[in-house]
């Protein structure tokens, strides 16, 4: 236990002046990013900033990874070395970014209406920018968002939250400094049906 | 549903509102740090009446501020700085400062960083009913918040921030309450920034903030004489300079900077642990490190370097050639420095000093050569990681005094004598010394300066006439830090409503809160509690009744605690840092109110109560056959002392069915207590004394006695302790990480090194330690037949070795760990009493859980959360434990006094009791009245020959004998003859059990 | 940049010029978004009307007898066929649209072209025209040297010619306008910025020709005299295959260039294209006499689009 910071202080403010249930400011940012891609979107959650860039859907550059009746989806998650608190390279190995690609992708393939392009091949390239908690919510966030921006059809789109519990309180959007501290859940719903696309 | 809104952070604020830096950590890494602040508009001024200001549930300042204080006819608000609270905490926790109060952030933050207990007493502060303070979070309103500046550093950022608090506050004030047309001018009350820092003062006068210094504020109250005493020494430095410390002499070395202790304790260099003073020798200590089996020893004043007990220290050690054994001299710290002035104490070419350091000195110089194997590893502290430091019972000590008039109100120091042998003496300033003689008082160290002798501190309150029982009783309860407060108003209001008609109710449609969901209904079944006499809070209750099969039904009743104690709410938080319900001799500060704990929950004969019952079946031998936990509703037929229950037992005429329920639960118990004895269980032995009081009111002790044992408290004992065991078993496997436990670690064999050799030296005799079996058994072989008691001794003795028991969470340890050394169990928890003890509360919530009965509380699904509740409930125990013994102690003075009186009066003499001594010293021995529970120090102030080896001691005979050059040989284990007297110290009107040897030889003459 | 301050706002719209007003047919219906002139914008996930009145078309999904969007756009109605055009998306094609596209893969009697769609074109040999005329037939060393006639990388503008079951489009080059590109620049917009116009071959008055592919490839080249055409006398057969680019004089190069970044411009500002709004755009620009490369700087690009807006 930090001794240093309280998570939650008697007069109901966390470090950051922010109460329970109030997330970090977002701001979004829909220009393309010039790599011509179909779709882009840069999303800051606080201090956490992500850029995903969405190609496609088009020719799968594999063709063994194709698929006859649907179109298969990539995601690639780049973890840039300055993002964190500690200068870090992480290669594509690394397993905490394979872990979140495979959850990224597992939480937007049902979402996808991939049926309508089939042998075609959707990329998802994530770029993590800065660090401040929340790295998967703005992750999935960012990346509902591209896909949109690419017109590429969805069922529903998802939106996704970090909450933790502090002694008993719930806490929404950790930062890094809370996210150390407590036990932590993100939830990734979709609004129109109210389902729980994900839960880590 | 919560509402869930998102914090706008414009990005023209960014400046403030959000910080990228690069840090490097100590061990040179470079690390990005990122931190944003939201600020807002919604922090609330907290003064009553804001039109701007939303209204919260808590208390407000009100609107007119304090209209008492001289300087502000107006009205006004104190605002103090962070120095305010790190060095006069006294005067802001006293009853008499009452000034509406704001504390800022800023200031709760900084006090936070410099001093954990500090920013503990200061919550406690804000929560408490009687103070009127107000926490404003100036860093997160938008208006007040601010950013370090270049070349700013973090105090003066911190100084900067309050300035502009206060401004703020005065212009709210004043925008929110504008002059109503037509009416004089209303008059605003002022916030006054509080600081003792001149520079800071000067500055907010630059900008038209009003301010003032403590004193000077503290000069224009209306309680100000009382509350000028209570200013911390610290605090008046710049008031009024005393001689120059750069004339003193200077005692100590100064503590190496805290990057180098930390370095050098990483590096395994220096050692960091406790300290722990030797209660026999104010001149020794001892600091406990993993690195080494045995403790660190610090020899003399100058190496133990200013700690006090409880401090975090940093040892360097010696070279092995300089390590030394501890001391086998008692030194007391009034006789040899009764002459020392505390005015002139520390100064340069005082003769005084030098005396008392050639005196030390000498005594230090009595080493002799010991073996090197008894050596101890010895080193000196240098640097303090963290202060323990807390206010403690102390007496003046009447020969400090220079003028003993009780008019006299100059300001005088005075030394305090603490309580506690631990402690040094406390240097105070105080204008009320003579009025303060005789009495228990409350003193605070403030510092500890390397020029000063003893720490300086300053004077809290009176607890009342030394020798006056609330006085003793209170001085009692702070000194081993028992919450004794009465229950505030949040927590009653947990309580049922209906108070004490709370009844159980009927089975059926008027159960409106369903309280018979899920219970079963036991009101039929013979149960009876069996407790002490006297005793109120019956959490347990009892059955047994024959089956068909030939089997037995066992069922124990606990009272169903947790229906009344709700998770989180203000009750169950009070309970927990209670922890425990403390019994004192002729009191008990309960850890839940009364209501429940002597009535609602209490297992009272012939009324419907609450349980939670565990129920056996058992085969005739006592084996389980299976076991089951249900809440349920009881009707207790009976309520017997243990005294009743046995004469009830061993009545033949009565046939009975609540008689012969005993009796089964008595055959029972028997073959149970068995089978734990052949399971290695410890049958271990503790001076337990009890107090007989003459009447209710007067509480006036006849006399003392030790406690009778009769088989239905191992009745009630082996059926407690079977419960126990069931549901550890049932809660471990429902929550194998957050399940909350009891467990005894095994001793570590060197703890009875010196036990053993002193039974092989002076009675032949070896103790097998290599489990708790094997100790049992060679503990039973003890025994000598000249003297029944000296197996108790020996039992007493061994426990003393041992470790205590704790409580812990099951995530945290490791599964091998879990068992209980004394009760040879595997797996062991405490779910029999949850009106005293506030773990088994917990193991109710957890069980209930675990028989589907309601879910579990998410907090118990923490294991962080388990760990800091248990870490607390271990503590309180251990200090309740304490607490309860240093009462019986007290009373057991009185009782003696008493006693000698009554002697004395016959013309009988005084006081004399057989003892054994079971220490010996150079110049004394210890001994232990085991008819009185009481352990005394006996010294000689003759020479003696000492033999550390043999654990003996030769003194010279008396006068009548004086021909003897042998002299009478003392050893550990003999039986001796005290004489026991309750002295009053001269100094100190502290009452001290002295005692001196009458048998073998007479010690009076020595 | 959008910031919310709230979730409980409405996302706020996309500020998205949109190409063409919402052809509406007379309404009977009470959704007002199926109103004339209102372009309602959706958003994946959201209810648009019953199926039981409705036939869903592209954009669009059903669940649970509701027309729910699938993709960000607006609505639009023909009868009883609910669309939502997206506000970006891949190229969709359709028989008959002109395409640019570019060569990725030679593969036997075909070749894989890139068009900016959901997957790969192909360009089959049998619908290309070959040098020595139209009637030349194809014989089995054309298919060994297919790679003289179009190899990895190569442009081209060709037309939907049909597709194959699977989806994937088939082109062909069987015109004398079509064929392999060469002079001039690849310009990518997305494709939603160009209209279907009567012509597609654009010829703008400063020497420079333009191909606005319905995929969203913009071809800007060097303008080809009347008399160069195909079928004119000036005609080169040879040329048709030609990697070799012309002669091509520094002022045309600075006009191809200037008309390459007025077309980023205005579709980095969502403008579509068309060649009145080339035109004015390239008149502003000389007008302005602005640098060629100042042209990608922001607030030149941004009173570029106000003043061609303004106008239009």
């Amino acid at each position: 236990m930090s001794s240093r910071i309280e998570i939650l202080n008697a007069g109901g403010y966390r470090s950051d002046g922010r109460r329970q249930y109030e997330l970090r400011t977002i701001s979004i940012d829909l220009s393309p990013q010039g790599s011509g891609a179909d779709g882009s979107a840069t999303l800051s959650h606080g201090l956490t900033q992500v850029s995903v860039c969405v190609f496609g859907p088009r020719e799968a550059k594999m063709r063994s990874q194709t698929y006859h009746d649907r179109a298969n989806v990539n995601v690639e998650v780049g973890i840039a070395a300055f993002s964190s608190s500690e200068r870090r390279k992480r290669g594509r190995g690394d397993k905490r970014i394979l872990e979140l690609s495979q959850t990224i992708k597992a939480t937007f393939e049902p979402v996808i209406q991939t049926s309508l392009y089939p042998r075609s091949q959707i990329d998802i390239y994530i770029q993590v920018l800065q660090q401040d908690g929340g790295l998967l919510q703005a992750c999935i966030n960012a990346t509902t968002l591209a896909l949109i921006n690419a017109g590429i059809p969805l069922y529903d789109f998802v939106c996704a939250v970090t909450g933790g519990v502090h002694s008993t309180s719930p806490l929404l959007d950790l930062t890094l400094l809370e996210e150390n501290d407590l036990p932590n859940v993100t939830v990734g719903v979709m609004p129109r049906t109210g389902k729980g696309r994900l839960v880590k | 549903m919560v509402e869930i809104t998102i914090r706008k952070r414009p990005q023209t604020e960014a400046v403030i509102t959000q910080r990228k830096f690069f840090k490097k950590t100590a061990r040179g890494k470079v690390v990005k740090v990122l931190r944003e602040r939201y600020l807002r508009d919604d922090v609330g001024c907290g003064i009553e009446g804001c039109r701007e200001c939303m209204a919260s549930n808590e208390p407000l300042l009100p609107a007119k501020g304090d209209l008492t204080h001289q300087l502000f006819p107006n009205g006004h608000y104190v605002l103090p700085d962070t120095n305010v609270f790190l060095s006069q905490m006294d005067l802001i926790e006293s009853d008499r400062f009452r000034s509406p109060m704001i504390l800022l952030q800023t200031v709760l933050e900084e006090v936070r960083h410099r001093s954990l207990p500090l920013y503990n007493r200061l919550k406690a502060l804000t929560k408490s009913e009687d103070k009127r303070i107000w926490t404003f979070y100036n860093e997160y309103r938008s208006e007040t918040a601010i950013v370090r500046e270049e070349n700013e550093t973090p105090n003066d950022r911190n100084d900067r921030g309050i300035r502009i608090a206060t401004a703020w506050y005065n212009t709210h004030i004043s925008l929110t309450r504008p002059p109503i047309r037509g009416q004089t001018k209303n008059a605003l009350p002022t916030v006054v920034l509080m600081t003792e820092d001149a520079a800071n003062r000067q500055k907010a006068e630059q900008a038209g903030i009003s301010c003032i210094s403590v004193r000077k504020y503290v000069e224009g109250m209306k309680d100000a004489g009382q509350l000028l005493d209570l200013l911390s020494a610290a605090g008046s430095d710049n008031i009024e300079p005393t001689q120059a410390s750069s004339g003193r002499q200077v005692l100590y070395p100064e503590y190496l900077p805290s990057a180098t202790l930390i370095a050098g304790v990483k590096a395994g260099e220096l050692y960091q642990g406790h300290f722990n003073p030797n209660p026999y020798n104010y001149l020794e200590g001892t600091v406990s490190v993993p690195a080494f089996s045995k403790p660190i020893l610090l020899v003399g004043r100058e190496n133990m370097n200013r700690a006090v007990q409880g401090d975090i220290v940093v040892v360097e050690l010696f070279d092995e050639k300089e390590w030394k054994a501890p001391t086998d001299e008692v030194v007391d710290q009034e006789a040899t420095l009764k002459n020392d002035d505390a005015e002139d104490s520390g100064e340069e070419g005082d003769e005084n000093a030098e005396e008392v350091i050639a005196k030390e000195s000498r005594v230090l110089r009595l080493e002799t050569q010991v073996p090197t194997s008894e050596r101890q590893p010895t080193g000196r502290v240098v640097g303090v990681i963290k202060r323990n430091w807390r206010a403690y019972v102390c007496h003046i000590d009447s020969t400090s005094l220079t003028s003993t008039l009780t008019t006299s109100l100059s300001t005088q120091t005075v030394f305090a004598t603490p309580v506690s042998r631990l402690l040094p003496r406390i240097r105070l300033r105080t204008r009320q010394a003579p009025s303060l003689l005789n009495q228990k008082i409350l003193v605070t160290i403030d510092r500890w300066d390397t020029t000063s002798r003893y720490p300086e501190g300053h004077f809290v309150r009176t607890l009342g006439k030394v020798e006056s029982k609330e006085a003793e009783q209170e001085s009692l309860l702070l000194e081993f830090e028992v919450p004794y407060r009465p229950f505030g108003k949040a927590i009653l209001d947990c309580l049922p409503p209906e108070g004490d008609s709370w009844v159980v109710p009927p089975k059926g449609d008027g159960d409106v809160r369903n309280i018979w969901r899920d219970r079963e209904d036991l009101r039929d079944v013979i149960v009876c509690s069996i407790d002490p006499p006297g005793c109120q809070d019956i959490d347990d209750a009892l059955h047994a009744k024959l089956l068909p099969n030939g089997n037995i039904e066992a069922g124990v009743h606990i009272a169903d605690v947790s229906h009344f104690v709700l998770p989180d709410n203000p009750m169950d938080s009070e309970a927990a840092a209670r922890g425990t319900t403390v019994y004192l001799v002729d009191n008990r500060i309960d850890m839940l109110p009364s209501l429940l704990g002597t009535n609602l929950c209490s297992l009272r004969p012939y009324v419907e109560r609450l349980a939670f019952s565990a129920i056996w079946e058992l085969t005739p031998d006592a084996d389980i056959v299976n076991v089951r936990f249900t809440k349920s509703v009881i009707q207790s037929k009976a309520a017997f002392t243990y005294e009743e229950a046995q004469i009830r037992k061993d009545d033949p005429h009565l046939q009975d069915e609540l008689t012969n329920s005993i009796r089964l639960l008595n055959s029972l118990a028997t073959k149970l207590k068995a089978k734990r004895m052949a399971a290695g269980a410890l049958n271990l032995a503790s001076p337990e004394v009890k107090i007989h009081l003459d009447s209710a009111e007067s509480s006036d002790p006849i006399d003392v006695e030790q406690k009778e044992l009769r088989e239905t408290n191992s009745l009630v004992e082996e059926f407690m302790l079977l419960a126990n065991v069931s549901v550890a078993r049932k809660i471990d496997e429902s929550f194998p990480q957050t399940a909350v436990l009891r467990r005894h670690l095994p001793p570590p064999k060197t703890n009875f090194e010196k036990l053993q050799d002193i039974l092989r030296k002076t009675k032949g005799m070896t103790l097998d330690v290599s489990s708790s079996g094997a100790l049992a058994a060679s503990l039973d072989k003890c025994i000598d037949p000249s003297e029944p008691a000296f197996n108790t001794l020996v039992r007493i003795m061994a426990t003393r070795c041992m470790l205590s028991a704790e409580y812990f969470c099951s995530g945290s340890v490791a599964r091998d760990t879990f068992g209980h050394y004394g009760l040879a169990s595997d797996i062991y928890t405490h779910f029999t009493s949850p009106i005293r003890r506030y773990a088994d509360v917990l193991v109710h919530r957890q069980l209930a859980a675990a028989i589907g009965f309601s879910p579990l509380h998410a907090s118990l699904h923490s294991k962080s959360h388990v760990e800091r509740v248990l870490d607390v409930v271990n503590r309180r125990h251990r200090m309740a434990q304490m607490a309860g013994r240093a009462s019986v102690e007290f009373y057991v003075g009185l009782a003696l006094k008493g006693r000698g009186e009554v002697s004395k009066s016959r013309g009988e003499g005084e006081v004399r009791e057989e003892a054994f001594v079971i220490r010996t010293f150079r110049n004394g021995v210890g001994v232990f009245v085991s008819k009185l529970g009481i352990e005394g120090l006996v010294t000689f102030k003759r020479d003696t020959q000492f033999d550390a080896d043999n654990y003996t001691i030769s003194v010279p005979g008396s006068a009548s004998t004086a021909g003897s050059k042998e002299g009478v040989k003392i050893s550990v284990f003999d039986k001796v003859v005290v004489q026991i007297e309750v002295e009053k110290d001269k100094n100190t009107q502290r009452g001290k059990v002295k005692m001196t040897l009458i048998e073998p030889v007479d010690s009076r003459a020595l | 940049m959008i910031e919310f301050t709230s979730f409980r706002q409405k996302p706020e719209t996309l500020s998205v010029k949109h190409p063409e007003d919402v052809d509406m047919m007379d309404l009977d219906e009470d959704e007002d978004f199926l109103e004339i002139g209102s372009s309602k914008i959706t958003y994946p996930g959201e209810y648009l009307t019953s199926s039981q009145a409705f036939m869903r078309g592209h954009g669009t999904y059903v669940d649970n007898e509701e027309v729910i969007a699938s993709v960000a756009g607006t609505v639009e109605r023909v009868n009883k066929l609910v669309t939502v055009r997206a506000v970006r998306t891949r190229y969709n094609p359709e028989v008959g649209d002109l395409v640019v596209g570019r060569i990725t893969e030679v593969q036997p009697r075909r070749w894989k072209v890139d068009a900016n769609s959901r997957q790969d074109a192909a360009l089959m040999l049998a619908s290309v025209n070959l040098p020595g005329g139209v009637q030349r037939r194809k014989l089995e060393s054309d298919e060994l040297q297919m790679r003289t006639f179009f190899e990895e990388g190569d442009l081209l503008v060709a037309e939907v010619q049909a597709f194959f079951p699977d989806g994937t489009m088939s082109l062909h080059t069987r015109s004398l306008s079509y064929g392999k590109l060469r002079n001039g620049q690849l310009v990518t917009v997305p494709p939603i910025l160009v209209r279907r116009l009567k012509s597609h071959f654009i010829s703008l008055p400063c020497g420079v020709d333009l191909i606005l592919g319905l995929n969203g490839y913009v071809w800007v080249s060097k303008h080809v005299k009347e008399s160069e055409r195909e079928g004119e006398e000036g005609f080169d057969a040879e040329a048709v295959y030609s990697n070799q680019n012309d002669q091509i004089d520094d002022s045309t190069r600075t006009a191809i260039s200037r008309v390459t970044n007025i077309i980023t411009v205005l579709a980095s500002h969502s403008v579509p294209l068309s060649d009145t709004v080339l035109l004015e755009a390239y008149e502003w620009s000389i007008e302005q006499e602005t640098d060629v490369k100042n042209l990608l700087q922001d607030e030149i690009g941004e009173a570029l689009v106000t003043s061609i807006t303004a106008r239009g």
